[in-house]
């Protein structure tokens, strides 16, 4: 699975995606090799930030998440492009990636099939969890007043690892009932141009 | 016997336990509810009997021989027959068979009472609905229709109208709320129709073509129960028309004809569970567990409710004289019986109301010949009570026993049912309060 870049771009949406479309139609290169920032669940940094987000005339900021074989060159073309009104804010390595779950479910049905997700994530992805399941023998059958479960699954975890493969099971999991999952953070390396050391930033 | 206002309390803190201990303290309550019903029984009990006597003790008794022990029976019997009772079959769970199994369902529930419809319809609807991706919306739908609202047309349906009939209710009388019944049925189904025709629309290819492999035919294992509910219904109807003779038992007046209605329900629930095979129960996840559930929190209820029924009888001369001065017309009852029995048990709410209404335009009156003025005088009150107790038990997943039943049945199967509030806001707010408000305007004013 390949690594990622963040370019955080400034400017017009509508263009900066065009451009990104020509660009990678030019080098024959798989459309999914650049993923938008606002096509993901992404955790969007401090209240402030979302705010300014929101305002009118607020940020327009874009984030790329660009496969890392061609991260540099696109970068170095958007910088070229400042006649578009595109300008080039940032440009990271991502780090890693990474999201929290919680899953609870009387269903066995739904808990073997929760549990095949946590327990075989994507390649490049592992998990760090909680997963145990409950059983109260006198709680079985139907219930009026008191509605206990006799089984009980629950889990909660975090997954971390390369972005495409968190993307991919927070996608899964996002998608399975009982399952409850939040923002995907990423880490990133940030580029100094003269510098020899990389600091260590969250895109916002 | 003058009763002051706090003896009330053990009545507010028994429906206050079984509503809000399932929500916050679910394995506590179902653990140690006994011994809270028992406490707030005890509570109210053993001071009234130590300040009234031998006075005190006929009430305990005349409240356990005449509502409690037959109330107990029947929900019994008709839990013990709708249990024995199971829908075979693979069914698509396409919209318009989502409205039909909905649809026989809440015929059925006037008949064998909103929990045994819910559990003979339930699984079939999750059956057909297994490969759907959005289910959750008919489930909170099957709830509102088959568990609540489609219980309102005869005291078999729903155990607040059963309680009106042993307080002297004939039995075909709520017969009168079909309109306002089928009216709500129609607008909540038609709702309910027209989302899931938007959400069939989002399922997958494979979700709408259905059952894959072999189709099981429809078939019902148990039918022999639906006889011995005819058996049922009659006794029922018999007791009202004949009541028979009067006996006195431990001091207590009681009719020969509820005495053999009760001996009729208890034999058919024995015929039922010895002629019923254990894969049919099996497959109901049948245990008497409701049954316990039940006898022991209404033992509960029944003790703690008679000094609040016995103030609000007296009407604004009594300890709940601003809870009777603040219902006034028919369309009240129907919104504050409704507005209580959405977040407490309908049955005891239906009981207050009622004796609201009594105390009300007859204070004082005996309650059989009170009941008889209010059906005769002003009939728009008792149904208020009746539609508002029934209907809006439906708000909440507390307001009516079979709603948590339905939702463990349905998280049990892969179903993520919507939390408590989820229900409220979602369902709730948007389709059933607008329609009982036009009902309320419709039929009750």
């Amino acid at each position: 699975m390949a690594d990622r870049d963040v370019i955080v771009v400034d400017g017009p949406a509508r263009t900066l995606r065009a451009f990104v479309t020509g660009f990678l139609a030019g080098r024959t290169v798989d459309r999914a090799a650049v993923m938008y920032g606002s096509d993901l669940p992404l955790d969007l940094g401090s209240l402030g930030e979302r705010l300014r987000a929101l305002l009118p005339g607020g940020l327009h900021e874009t984030l790329l998440l660009v496969d890392d074989r061609i991260g540099s060159d696109l970068a170095l073309a958007l910088r070229a492009a400042d006649d578009l009104g595109l300008r080039v804010v940032e440009h990271m390595r991502v780090a890693a990636a990474w999201f929290r779950f919680t899953a609870e479910t009387p269903s066995r049905e739904a808990a073997a099939h929760i549990h095949g997700l946590v327990t075989r994530p994507t390649p490049g992805v592992m998990l760090e969890d909680e997963v145990r399941e409950e059983l109260d023998p006198e709680a079985g059958g139907v219930k009026l007043y008191a509605p206990v479960h006799p089984y009980a699954f629950r889990a909660r975890g975090r997954f971390t690892g390369a972005l495409d493969g968190v993307v991919a099971i927070h996608r899964q999991l996002r998608e399975t009932d009982f399952v409850t999952v939040e923002a995907i953070h990423v880490e990133a390396l940030h580029f100094e141009e003269h510098t020899a050391l990389p600091s260590t930033r969250t895109p916002g | 016997m003058l009763l002051p206002v706090w003896s009330a309390v053990p009545f507010a803190g028994m429906l206050l336990s079984v509503a809000l201990f399932p929500l916050l303290a679910p394995r506590f309550w179902h653990h140690h509810y006994p011994k809270v019903s028992a406490a707030w029984a005890l509570a109210f009990a053993a001071p009234f009997v130590l300040r009234f006597g031998g006075a005190a003790v006929h009430e305990l008794l005349h409240v356990a021989i005449v509502d409690y022990v037959p109330f107990v029976i029947l929900i019994a019997t008709l839990f013990a027959i709708g249990g024995g009772i199971y829908v075979r079959g693979s069914l698509r769970g396409s919209p318009w068979v989502n409205v039909a199994i909905m649809a026989v369902g809440i015929v059925l529930a006037s008949w064998v009472g909103t929990t045994g419809s819910a559990m003979v319809t339930i699984r079939p609807l999750l059956r057909a609905n297994r490969g759907r991706r959005h289910r959750a919306h008919t489930i909170v739908f099957f709830t509102f229709l088959v568990a609540n609202i489609g219980g309102a047309l005869t005291p078999l349906g729903d155990p607040p109208l059963f309680l009106g009939f042993l307080h002297g209710v004939p039995f075909f009388w709520t017969f009168g709320l079909w309109k306002p019944m089928l009216f709500v049925c129609a607008l909540v189904l038609g709702v309910y129709l027209a989302l899931d025709l938007a959400c069939w629309q989002r399922e997958s290819a494979a979700a709408r073509a259905g059952v894959a492999g072999s189709r099981e035919p429809l078939r019902i294992e148990g039918a022999h129960n639906l006889v011995l509910l005819a058996g049922v219904l009659a006794a029922v109807i018999l007791s009202g028309l004949w009541p028979g003779s009067e006996v006195r038992l431990a001091g207590v007046s009681q009719r020969v004809g509820n005495l053999v209605r009760d001996a009729v329900l208890l034999a058919a629930l024995l015929v039922s569970w010895r002629s019923t095979s254990s894969a049919v129960r099996a497959a109901n996840e049948y245990s008497w567990a409701p049954i316990r559930e039940v006898a022991i929190l209404f033992a509960g209820i029944f003790v703690t409710i008679i000094p609040a029924l016995a103030m609000l009888r007296v009407g604004e001369r009594g300890g709940m004289a601003p809870v009777v001065a603040a219902v006034r017309e028919p369309v009240h009852f129907f919104w504050a019986s409704g507005i209580l029995s959405s977040f407490l048990d309908n049955a005891p709410t239906y009981l207050a109301f009622l004796n609201t209404a009594l105390g009300r335009l007859f204070p004082g009156v005996a309650q059989s010949d009170a009941v008889r003025r209010l059906m005769a005088e002003h009939p728009t009150y008792l149904a208020a009570i009746s539609g508002g107790s029934v209907f809006m038990g439906a708000n909440t997943y507390i307001g009516n026993a079979p709603n948590f039943m339905v939702k463990s049945i349905a998280e049990e199967n892969g179903v993520p049912m919507p939390s408590f509030f989820g229900y409220i806001l979602r369902y709730t707010l948007p389709v059933l309060i607008p329609s009982f408000a036009v009902a309320g305007w419709l039929f009750f004013t």
